[in-house]
């Protein structure tokens, strides 16, 4: 039975039965028996945040028209967000940039992707030291690597950095303190073996909400006498739709965070309820500088974090610190602490990530199942990208760095790249690097996945005469940093390319192309290798290897160059997998194995370490640092972190003080302000906001106020308010306990919306440690325009 | 075999029947209730495009465009179709843990009532906050339709489910004899085993053959 010969004869009858009452039919009844012919459904991950849900693409001649839940996926089991279900629709928002623009004469005009090779390259060439590439933990696997190996070994400069330094550097730089290697012990898996979830300044019901309900679905699925013995914490400076799910919230001032995590150890060691026997076996104790201490120095430290002095200064009630106390003590309880952008985007971010594994390591709520410090992430791929690859100013792949000789030779070698061709001094940073760009120190960025013209904290400051440098800017939409550039390039999105992106929980997910790429849009890897071989065509010695061949070329199994930097050759490659074969072959010096990208192709991801045991198969870690699930843990060690650079297999609690906020509050500017994400939009909402269903559901950002706040301004939903900090102001209508409730003197506003840029008014003060920004406090007025 | 000749002639004399007994062509199944085309046995049983009553088909593609509206694609979740209240977002089952009339409308049960965190997946369909002001997103996103309906065996047969039973576990969220929905709604309420009758065509017809997504190790 054909589905057409059904379809012809039910549409003609409808059609007869309704012209004869003179009606036309409704389009969506034009429809089809059932699905088209034709209609096939492929994996990938989803387009947006760190979760990394699986997804089924459904694709029917050459369009992407369903997206659904991966039934089989271990991270969502078939279940999406409002994002991921529309993610379809970010590939066809009507203002798709489709060709590449030049700049001309003040103005961005068409231009053909020969004219705009042939201008980056010039440009590169001309002054290749002060040349820099800002990407992205959006930027897949092979993108990163391929990125990294040009500008480093190729333009042998490290000006190199990714937008993942706004959000996860802090993250980063703690696992590597405490744990002597980078990224979370603990998995997804925790989420369905714990009892308690403890949220430190995260609202994981809008920003991670497949996990969110993956824990929360299963609490409301005990009968209710039994609910009470899952419990969810939610510490937060504003009340979130996380907060309506949580069993207590704890309000505190922001910083204070610092504060109420040492008051937790303060209590688990004055109470004797640390784990003994395993902080005896797997930790040890340092000082902010480094200097060994010992458990009693360690505990002296602590003194002054007493209940009674962290309450007064967190707002925190004592008898709930000492709750808090009172549940990591427990022995029997599993706790898994989640955070991101609160603790990350923080002064003392690194500091903070740290002073939660304190608390989880004297706990000895690590390495089992249900009980794990984890950090979650907000890109795709901020793990497997900016951290793996190490898109980073100081970092090359596998937990290497530019500044050991070591490393850089195992690089070279790999890249046959002139030995010294990687630059042994570390690059700028994100925040140095726009900057550096202000004032000329560098003369030329590389923009690839990214916004950071409505990103960067204190924008009047860090986009200053960005317009005067030569900014190239790859993207698939007009955006603040497409006003800026010289040279846009129109990029391939999502399932249009071939693609490999991490995790949160160490999970590798590899897809393939789906649909073509809208007009003359091409990839990213594609661009890069376009703009490297015209350098090279041009006599840039950088780009030659030891043998005076291309230093980027792509080869196939034979060692037979393929003329990848040809659109027409590139688009019928599979130029991914050639990418991430070469570079797994340096994952393994930390223990971060990936397997061959076949095997990846096979999977619904796979997290790392990915082992071939002795039949041949690949296996994967579950829990990292845990005997039987990770292939490294020596026999009978049972937990070991053998990252540690001590090489003792131990991690470190650092002596983290508290420490006030740069700005606070005063008389000119008494509010504190605090910026974020809401469900429907993805950061800069470029892609969300040209989905109609997103968009409808949130068309625009506000400014929040906790509604006595408001009732002492005499302020009401839909007034005018104009968010002035001694950087910039903003012009924002007023939503009294909105989607959120801000904590009594503090706004929250948004940052999604391009026509309401609240990072002209944030601060750009930064961890030192890390460099990563914090977007969550500064002191602002707000002034009603009538 | 040899009765196998009287088939579409009983085919024949059922459908006779079922028009003069329940009047199909007032009654909102009348389409459910149309015969394929081409029938198993060869015969070609008679197609009553003649008998579809204009003002069912129309009151069906109405419902059928209204309720498409809601989704951006076949399969996506539905968004809400009325004002929220900021505070409830958690709220949902107020309303939807049984199915009833509030504030004048009808109430659909929820077919999945182990997911409680109902605006993962639920979009407000106008925003919750009132005072943006909402230029639409200009988009050619085209989404994939839904199918029309299921397909029978014979023309007594129970008609299939043309769609996956994930999800939607609950047939009574859409289908239940309450519903506003004339094209939707069950015509036998009284009977509560749907899946003994009606078998799910989606699993296999349309969906997610998962594992020709991934190719062989």
């Amino acid at each position: 039975m054909t589905p057409s010969r059904r379809e012809f004869i039910r549409h003609s009858a409808h059609l007869a039965a309704l012209a004869a009452l003179g009606i036309s039919m409704p389009e969506a009844s034009s429809g089809v028996v059932s699905l088209p012919d034709g209609l096939h459904w492929q994996k990938a991950p989803c387009r947006f945040c760190g979760t990394g849900c699986g997804v089924m693409v459904g694709v029917h001649e050459g369009r992407v028209v369903a997206v659904q839940g991966d039934p089989e996926a271990p991270v969502n089991k078939g279940l999406l967000c409002a994002k991921g279900y529309h993610a379809g629709g970010i590939l066809y928002g009507a203002d798709r940039l489709t060709r590449p623009q030049i700049r001309r004469n003040g103005e961005l005009q068409d231009a053909s992707w020969e004219e705009a090779i042939e201008l980056i390259a010039d440009h590169i060439m001309a002054d290749a030291a002060r040349f820099s590439i800002y990407g992205s933990g959006q930027w897949t696997i092979p993108e990163g690597y391929l990125n990294l190996k040009f500008i480093k070994a190729g333009l042998s400069n490290n000006h190199l950095d990714p937008n993942a330094r706004l959000c996860m550097a802090s993250a980063a730089v703690a696992f590597v303190t405490t744990f002597g290697v980078d990224e979370p012990s603990g998995c997804y898996d925790d989420l369905d073996e714990c009892d308690t979830v403890i949220t430190w300044g995260n609202n994981w019901a809008e920003m991670h909400p497949v996990l969110f309900s993956r824990f929360m679905d299963r609490k409301k699925a005990l009968p209710k006498f039994q609910q009470d013995r899952m419990t969810y914490i939610d510490m937060a400076t504003r009340k979130t739709r996380s907060t309506q799910s949580a069993d207590l919230y704890l309000e505190f001032v922001p910083q204070t965070d610092l504060a109420i995590a040492n008051c937790i150890c303060h209590q688990l060691l004055e109470n004797d309820t640390y784990d003994k026997d395993f902080v005896e076996k797997h930790t040890r104790f340092k000082a902010n500088d480094e200097t060994d201490m010992t458990l009693e120095e360690f505990k002296a430290f602590l003194e002054d974090y007493t209940p009674e002095k962290v309450s007064e200064l967190s707002g925190i009630a004592v008898g709930h610190l000492k709750m808090l106390g009172d549940i990591f003590g427990d022995p029997n309880r599993r706790i898994v602490s989640l955070w991101c952008m609160g603790v990350n985007q923080h002064t003392r971010g690194t500091w903070m990530n740290n002073l939660v594994y304190n608390v989880h390591l004297l706990a000895g709520k690590i390495g089992k199942p249900g009980s794990t410090p984890f950090s979650l992430t907000g890109q795709p791929s901020a793990c497997g990208t900016a951290r793996e690859v190490g898109t980073l100013a100081h970092a090359l792949p596998g937990g290497r760095i530019v500044a050991d000789a070591s490393h850089r030779k195992d690089c070279e070698d790999l890249w046959n790249a002139v030995p010294g061709a990687i630059n042994p001094e570390p690059g700028f940073h994100a925040v140095r690097m726009f900057e550096g760009l202000a004032v000329g120190e560098l003369t030329g960025m590389w923009v690839q996945v990214t916004n950071p013209a409505h990103s960067m904290p204190h924008l009047h400051k860090n986009l200053a005469n960005a317009l005067e440098r030569f900014v190239v800017v790859s993207d698939v939409y007009p955006t603040e940093t497409t006003r800026v550039a010289q040279v846009v390039l129109p990029s391939a999105l999502w399932v249009e390319k071939n693609g490999v992106f991490g995790n949160s929980e160490r999970r590798t997910q590899q897809w393939f192309k789906a649909v073509d790429p809208p007009g003359d849009a091409r990839d990213d890897v594609w661009q890069v290798l376009a703009v490297a071989r015209r350098m090279y065509d041009k006599g840039f010695k950088g780009l030659r290897d030891r043998n005076g061949d291309f230093l980027l070329a792509i080869r196939d199994e034979n060692g037979r160059e393929l003329e990848a930097w040809k659109w027409e050759v590139f688009k019928e490659l599979n130029v991914d997998r050639i990418l991430f074969n070469e570079y797994r072959q340096l994952t393994t010096r930390k223990h971060k194995d990936l397997p061959p990208y076949d095997v990846l192709a096979a999977h619904r991801g796979m997290r790392w370490p990915v082992v071939q045991d002795k039949e041949g198969i690949w296996r994967e870690t579950p829990r990292r640092f845990v005997e039987h699930e990770d292939p490294y843990v020596t026999e009978g060690a049972g937990i070991e972190f053998y990252g540690a650079k001590a090489g003792d297999g131990r991690a470190i609690l650092w002596a983290r003080p508290y420490e006030a906020p740069p700005e606070v509050p005063d008389a000119d500017y008494p509010l504190w302000l605090c910026t974020g994400r809401v469900l429907e939009h993805w950061h800069t909402g470029t892609m969300t906001q040209r989905v109609k269903e997103l968009h409808n559901a949130m068309p625009r950002a506000y400014v929040e106020f906790h509604p006595q706040d408001a009732r002492d301004m005499d302020i009401k939903d839909g007034d005018q308010i104009r968010v002035k900090s001694r950087r910039g102001s903003m012009v924002l209508p007023a939503w009294v306990a909105g989607r959120g409730m801000p904590q009594r003197g503090m706004v929250f506003v948004p940052f999604f919306d391009e026509t309401k840029l609240i990072n002209f008014v944030t601060l750009d003060a930064y961890c030192p440690m890390s460099k990563e920004p914090d977007y969550k406090k500064c002191a602002v007025r707000v002034e009603k325009i009538t | 075999m040899k009765y196998l000749g009287l088939i579409p002639i009983l085919c024949a004399g059922v459908v006779v029947f079922c028009v003069t007994t329940f009047g199909i062509v007032e009654e909102p199944h009348a389409l459910a209730a149309e015969v394929s085309s081409e029938s198993p046995s060869g015969a070609a049983p008679p197609v009553r495009s003649a008998e579809v009553d204009p003002n069912v088909a129309l009151r069906i593609a109405t419902e059928r465009e209204e309720r498409a509206s809601r989704r951006a694609f076949y399969t996506a979740p539905p968004v809400i179709p009325h004002e929220l209240f900021p505070a409830s977002a958690g709220d949902c089952l107020t309303c939807h843990e049984k199915e009833g009339q509030y504030f004048g409308k009808f109430s659909p049960v929820t077919p999945h009532p182990h997911l409680t965190n109902c605006n993962q997946c639920h979009l407000p369909g106008t925003p919750a906050f009132k005072e943006a002001e909402a230029t639409p997103a200009e988009t050619r996103w085209k989404g994939l339709d839904a199918p029309l309906e299921g397909t029978r065996a014979h023309v007594v047969a129970p008609p299939t489910m043309p769609h996956r039973t994930f999800l939607r576990e609950s047939c009574l969220t859409c289908h239940s004899a309450q519903s506003p929905y004339l094209s939707l709604q069950c015509p036998h309420p009284e009977r509560t085993s749907c899946t003994q009758c009606h078998v799910s065509a989606g699993e296999s017809e349309f969906l997610l053959d998962t594992e020709k997504a991934l190719p062989a190790q």
